[in-house]
């Protein structure tokens, strides 16, 4: 109930009190809340959340996938506004984080200069993450979304044109992001362990209609490792790429990504997929997914392998505001590396935007 | 042979009358099926392309010379709206919530307005001269205050 108080207290205090002190045409406050519930009904535990190592076990709990953010766009002139996303996760026993917070500059209505600090774009729901309410399952894929480095500080240059009938997005950004005691590598390594990445420069190309979208993605940089205060690796170079597809027809929607992500001086090379397949009933949409994360094996012992399978439902009951079910599968294949075990998850939760 | 002849003149008399009735029916559809883009009679905004139209209903920035401040939905004709969405937009209801919510967080893009009475719509457009509606073109020549921008569809 605490979650929820916190929850209640935040929407109905706090940004009520935000709005009546902001000038409608100066700034403009936006939100979102997922509020959400799970329990392991068979195995141990199920890591739903890599990037906050949101752990679900076997009695009911709120924590892993809770989520609430606040968005504040304070415009200084017409073409120059001020972006603050602050958030609080269950995950992160509701510490208040900053997400992002970056100053945006219009050059033209088509490309927009972005300093400061963003989400990382590497995967196709990255930053989107934690709105919960864009997509139809309680969280994405958790085998495609295992990332330790989710933001970064920098600059992005994002162009926006027009192809015929059809939307383009090229994002060019540039940045490096410091993790102290970082939650995912911190966990799975039992140690303190600081993760920077560096020099990454990194290209999003976008293109969409209204029944397909294709979104490809690369990024390029370095990375730095201490763990209990020894430096493991330093100057690393890693790479990243990606593609997503997602046709819609009609009430049929099909969703598809698949990752690589290469570290050869460490020889670790990884892949990362989903696919999910999706059927809108009047405001009722059921779903099946398939997610699988695979490591190459290597001769330090990585063969992390895990694969889930997922059937959920997602009701629009009201206006801006979603109640999904969804029960997940896992299976964790790894002999060296095993994140968790065998599971199955049973979820609930109750998503939103304001 | 008389028989005959009269189901040929009622044969052709049920033609004639089926061919008015398409005439008009389509007459009535066509006047209601149009959508125009409205803003408030003192405006200044000039015609602007339906590119121009998309683009600022989906969340970018109007283009400096089009004059126009911002875009407001109008949602008091669950018909037009619908129409909108496919003519102009090309994309569906959860398909374009979707595209607005993910601009919001991802560019900080600012939120749309969305307006579900005629009479809303219309004071609102009235006091801001620098915003742009749709609805139907009869909808709009039968409403005073308010002038024809653009041709939707």
């Amino acid at each position: 109930m605490k979650i929820i108080e916190k929850i209640i207290i935040f929407i109905l205090g706090i940004v009520p009190v935000i709005n009546s002190y902001a000038r409608a045409d100066e700034m403009q406050i936006s939100g979102f809340a997922s509020v959400a519930a799970g329990k392991v009904v068979s195995g141990d535990q199920y890591l739903a959340d890599f990037p906050k190592t949101g752990f679900y076990d076997t009695d009911v709990s709120f924590s892993p996938d809770t989520s609430l953010g606040i968005q504040t766009i304070a415009k200084v002139n017409t073409q120059t506004s001020f972006i603050i996303q602050v958030v609080s996760h269950g995950a992160n026993n509701y510490e208040i984080d900053l997400d992002w917070a970056y100053v945006n500059f219009i050059i033209n209505p088509e490309i927009t200069l972005q300093a400061g600090r963003k989400r990382l774009p590497l995967y196709y729901y990255s930053d989107h993450f934690d709105i919960a309410y864009t997509y139809n399952w309680i969280r994405p894929p958790s085998d495609n979304y295992t990332w330790q480095i989710t933001n970064y500080n920098g600059v992005s240059l994002v162009y926006e044109p027009n192809i015929g009938e059809w939307d383009a997005l090229v994002n060019i950004y540039t940045g490096r992001e410091d993790s102290q005691e970082n939650e995912l590598l911190s966990t799975l390594f039992a140690s303190r362990v600081d993760e920077t990445w560096k020099n990454m420069f990194g290209i999003v190309f976008e293109l969409s209609k209204d029944w397909f979208d294709i979104r490809l993605t690369m990024m390029q940089g370095q990375l730095d490792r201490i763990i209990d205060d020894v430096k493991v690796e330093e100057n690393i170079k890693q790479q990243f790429a990606g593609v997503s597809t997602n046709f819609f027809y009609e009430s049929l929607s099909l969703l598809t990504e698949i990752n690589r992500y290469e570290r050869p001086a460490s020889d670790i090379y990884v892949d990362t997929g989903m696919i999910s397949i999706a059927y809108q009933i009047n405001d009722i949409t059921p779903h099946l997914t398939y997610s699988i994360f695979d490591q190459v094996p290597n001769a330090a012992g990585g063969d992390e392998e895990h694969s889930t399978r997922s059937i959920g439902l997602r009701w629009d009951f009201i206006s801006n505001m979603a109640l999904k079910i969804q029960y997940d599968r896992v299976e964790d294949k790894g002999q060296v590396i095993s994140i968790v075990g065998d599971a199955n998850l049973l979820s609930v939760s109750m998503d939103m935007v304001f | 042979m008389k028989n005959i002849f009269d189901i040929y003149n009622n044969k052709k008399i049920i033609l004639i009358f089926l061919f008015i009735l398409n005439f008009y029916s389509n007459s009535t559809y066509a006047v209601k099926a149009s959508g125009v883009l409205v803003a408030a009679k003192e405006s200044r905004i000039q015609k602007v392309s339906i590119i121009e139209v998309r683009k600022i209903f989906i969340g970018l920035p109007a283009s400096e010379p089009s004059g126009i401040r911002q875009p407001v939905i109008n949602h008091s004709d669950n018909e037009v709206y619908q129409i909108f969405l496919k003519k102009v937009l090309r994309m569906t209801d959860k398909g374009y919530k979707r595209k607005l919510i993910k601009r919001i967080f991802r560019q900080g893009s600012e939120k749309i307005k969305t307006i579900y009475k005629k009479d809303e719509l219309l004071e609102y457009l009235r006091e801001n001269p620098d915003d742009v509606s749709f609805m139907s073109k009869e909808n709009a020549d039968n409403t005073a205050g308010i002038k024809v921008i653009q041709q939707l569809w």
